[in-house]
């Protein structure tokens, strides 16, 4: 199989070493660029489409949520994990519903990231498990998913189908032809119907129960 | 009165004969056959001719009892020396005298204006005879009214109710600046009083008021000049103090004043002296005269560019003193005998003087309006400035806590993430390399990895506090939750945040503002209020952003606190400071409700 590409983005030299070194143990990925600023990163994804990409959020210039917002319409999307110092769930949530792959906190960075990069390039989501140790990922309900799922409209079904495929609220208003405060309502009335909280919550759901929801009607 | 006979202007019936003084008596005239050398007087006319005296002569036809004038009246202006002679047709001369170098008190009808009784003969025709001398150089317009009895009072009652009304307006007008002018410091109000005053002197001297009631027993000398000379330096100093000419032109204002104080000293000379020197004798007066028109001339000038260049005060000026020439115009063309006397013209310098004395005094009042408006302005500009000033202020010091809340993270911060995964990693390396297991490797290096992750917390706190980069990057809804999730959630107090969607483009201010202002309400909350419960609310209109914050704690005086705490005056100061009103509203064991309210610039509202 051919080796999974990735670019460092982070603006601290240090921690860029530590991460490399890191990843450089990891079979089957290939560090093919680092960038200490926002620009820069841009220019590397729009040039060497990179597989995957870890992007911090505090950079001078263009943050990481902005560039994260920009690889949206690169050529190629990659799979985009954050690696910041900040352990707000604004970030996270911001992150996920900027169609982020995974969250990861820098307290932990270089004992999760391997875990981390399984995880994505297996297609799933990841968040750092000490943001996620005070509260579970998901609320304790694996029975009632079917039921939770059937108790959707079709509408905010195909909001959430939207979301298991990873795409942005602006990605799934320009496919539905809504705008996107309508789907930041319809993911609202989702996450209340469901019980969860903020868009990880909702991004892992729609992940673990995509087999739920109906095909598109 | 209804059976009052009508008055009568004989002044061209007159006939006229100049000679140098003392060349002839009455007698003379009345016997010696002169008739040729007399010519008719054609009115309107001067009669003052330079070191000469002017004789004239008319008669009236006999008179029948209670069809008869009695009074002689020769009005508007004054003259040195007037004598009258009346013949009767038996030949009985009697003699009169008026003018103002003869005491008043001699005269046989006290009047201001020269007036003699007519004798009546019912036998024929009365010769009058007039000897008109004149020691100043004034121009002197002959006129000559006759006036039956019950006329002549009607009119002389009107005459007082006039002179009355002149002379009390102009002393409630000069009372009223004088007052204004002590109150507000300005000399202006001082220049325009003396001027005013020297115009009404001008007007008694000129309509023999002064012989009537300020020198009856004679006048010690002719003071017409010198009081129009004092009013046009003073009114020259008006217009100079009051438009601020002296350091905008300072040419002007010293020609000015030269030209306006010429006229005051030329006026001076003319008390003691009946010529000036170097000026040809008989144009004294008339070189007083120009002197004084120049100066109207500047002042209406100088008022209407003033005008034009933006001085609004200056239109009354240019208006008043427009009113005052036009009435002198009159009044001169008159004296001068292009004009035959008439009551208007007769009067016409107290109109004028009336007008001009109104109309400043509106400039006057005006002035006020235009200071106070002006003051207003300044006050704003002042507060605007000062706003300003506090605004940049908090801008800087925002600035400030960003750059040091950005270094305390990247620098600090990333330094403690560095020493935490380093050693996270040599825990993991030393459980591989020793087997040991992670409950023996967390007794090893767990209490540094713990210090790290506490140390890397408050970090994360301090620099949050000191600059909000939710507020900055996620906007103002997702930072005040975050806020409050963090603050809120460890203490378990319950908290409820509602807010609507907000404009996609708050202006940073606005949102750095709200924002410290909840996070101190948020603040206070925490450190003094005991609260179990703390709601949040912003909504959103087209005009502005409301805000309430409501915490169910114990409550304080808002009275006393709001003096002290800096806290509570720094949020009012920054919402007042956006033209927003902030509001705080306490009840001891009922809680505090702090609500604001900040418009949006886009709104124009402010």
């Amino acid at each position: 199989m051919k080796n999974s590409r990735l670019i460092i983005v982070d603006d601290h030299p240090i921690f860029r070493e530590g991460l490399k070194q890191i990843i450089a143990r990891v079979p089957g990925i290939e560090v093919v660029a680092e960038a200490d600023t926002g620009d820069a990163a841009l220019a590397q994804i729009q040039q060497l489409s990179p597989d995957v990409v870890t992007l911090d959020i505090a950079m001078p210039g263009k943050d990481g949520l902005q560039v994260l917002e920009m690889t949206r319409s690169a050529d190629k999307v990659p799979l985009v994990i954050v690696i910041t110092s900040y352990d707000d769930n604004a970030y996270l949530n911001k992150a996920f519903e900027l169609g982020a792959r995974a969250y990861v906190l820098k307290d932990s960075a270089l004992t999760d990231v391997v875990d981390c990069l399984r995880a994505v390039l297996d297609e799933k989501i990841f968040i750092s498990p000490s943001l996620g140790r005070s509260k579970p990922l998901l609320p304790d309900m694996d029975d009632a998913s079917v039921l939770s799922v059937e108790s959707l409209t079709n509408m905010e079904q195909l909001v959430l189908r939207g979301v298991s495929e990873f795409k942005t609220s602006k990605e799934i208003a320009k496919k539905l032809d809504v705008s996107y405060r309508t789907i930041q309502n319809h993911r609202s009335n989702i996450c209340s119907k469901l019980g969860l909280r903020g868009a990880h919550q909702l991004l892992n759901f729609s992940c673990e129960n995509a087999h739920l929801i109906v095909p598109n009607v | 009165m209804a059976n009052a006979l009508p008055s009568r202007d004989i002044t061209a019936t007159f006939e006229v004969l100049y000679a140098p003084w003392d060349t002839y008596t009455a007698e003379d005239i009345f016997h010696e056959n002169l008739t040729s050398s007399f010519k008719p007087l054609n009115p309107p006319a001067s009669i003052s001719r330079f070191g000469k005296e002017a004789w004239l002569r008319t008669s009236l036809p006999a008179q029948q009892p209670g069809h008869s004038v009695t009074i002689l009246e020769l009005p508007g202006q004054i003259f040195n020396y007037i004598d009258v002679w009346f013949r009767y047709s038996d030949g009985e001369v009697k003699h009169y005298y008026a003018g103002d170098q003869y005491p008043y008190v001699s005269r046989a009808i006290k009047h201001a204006s020269a007036a003699f009784p007519i004798p009546i003969d019912v036998n024929g025709p009365i010769e009058i005879l007039i000897r008109a001398r004149n020691e100043t150089t004034h121009p002197m317009n002959f006129a000559a009214w006759v006036w039956p009895e019950d006329s002549w009072q009607e009119y002389l009652m009107l005459k007082r109710a006039w002179y009355g009304a002149f002379i009390g307006a102009v002393l409630v007008l000069c009372l009223y600046n004088l007052f204004l002018g002590f109150t507000l410091r300005d000399s202006s109000y001082l220049f325009y009083v003396g001027y005013v005053l020297c115009l009404t002197f001008s007007v008694i001297l000129l309509s023999g008021l002064a012989e009537e009631y300020l020198w009856p027993e004679g006048k010690p000398a002719p003071f017409v000049l010198a009081a129009t000379g004092l009013g046009t330096f003073l009114a020259v100093g008006f217009v100079n103090q009051f438009l601020k000419i002296r350091p905008w032109r300072p040419r002007l204002y010293w020609i000015s004043t030269l030209i306006s104080a010429l006229a005051l000293i030329c006026g001076v000379i003319l008390v003691f002296s009946h010529s000036l020197p170097v000026v040809p004798a008989q144009y004294s007066a008339s070189f007083v005269h120009f002197l004084l028109l120049i100066s109207a001339m500047y002042f209406i000038g100088t008022s209407l560019v003033s005008y034009f260049s933006g001085v609004t005060q200056a239109r009354f000026l240019a208006l008043s003193m427009f009113a005052l020439l036009s009435c002198m115009a009159a009044y001169f063309s008159y004296t001068y005998g292009l004009l035959a006397y008439n009551t208007v013209i007769g009067h016409s310098l107290e109109i004028g003087t009336l007008a001009e004395g109104i109309l400043l005094s509106l400039a006057l009042a005006d002035r006020i309006t235009i200071l106070t408006r002006d003051k207003q302005a300044a006050e704003q500009t002042a507060f605007e400035a000062q706003k300003s000033f506090s605004k940049q202020l908090i801008i800087a010091r925002e600035k400030e806590r960003q750059n040091i809340s950005e270094v305390l993270h990247d620098s600090i911060g990333h330094a403690v993430l560095v020493l935490k995964n380093s050693l996270q990693s040599r825990a993991g390396s030393l459980e591989k390399q020793y087997s040991i297991t992670p409950q023996q490797n967390h007794e090893i290096l767990g209490d540094e990895i713990g210090q790290c992750g506490e140390i890397m917390s408050d970090v994360r706190r301090l620099s949050h506090d000191l600059h909000p980069h939710i507020l900055q990057r996620l906007g103002l809804a997702t930072a005040i939750e975050a806020t409050f999730e963090r603050a809120l959630e460890p203490v378990q107090i319950k908290w409820d945040l509602d807010i609507d969607s907000l404009p996609d483009e708050l202006e940073p201010e606005l949102e750095i503002t709200a924002y410290r202002v909840i996070q101190e309400g948020l603040n206070n909350i925490l450190k003094h209020a005991s609260a179990t419960a703390v709601e949040c609310s912003i909504r959103a209109s087209q005009e502005s952003i409301q805000c309430r914050l409501f915490d169910n704690g114990v409550g304080f005086n808002v009275a006393t606190a709001g003096t002290k705490t800096l806290g509570l005056q720094e949020s009012t100061a920054r919402i007042q400071i956006l033209g927003g009103r902030f509001h705080v509203e306490s009840v001891f064991g009922r809680g505090t409700t702090i609500q604001f309210e900040v418009p949006l610039a886009s709104s124009g509202a402010q």
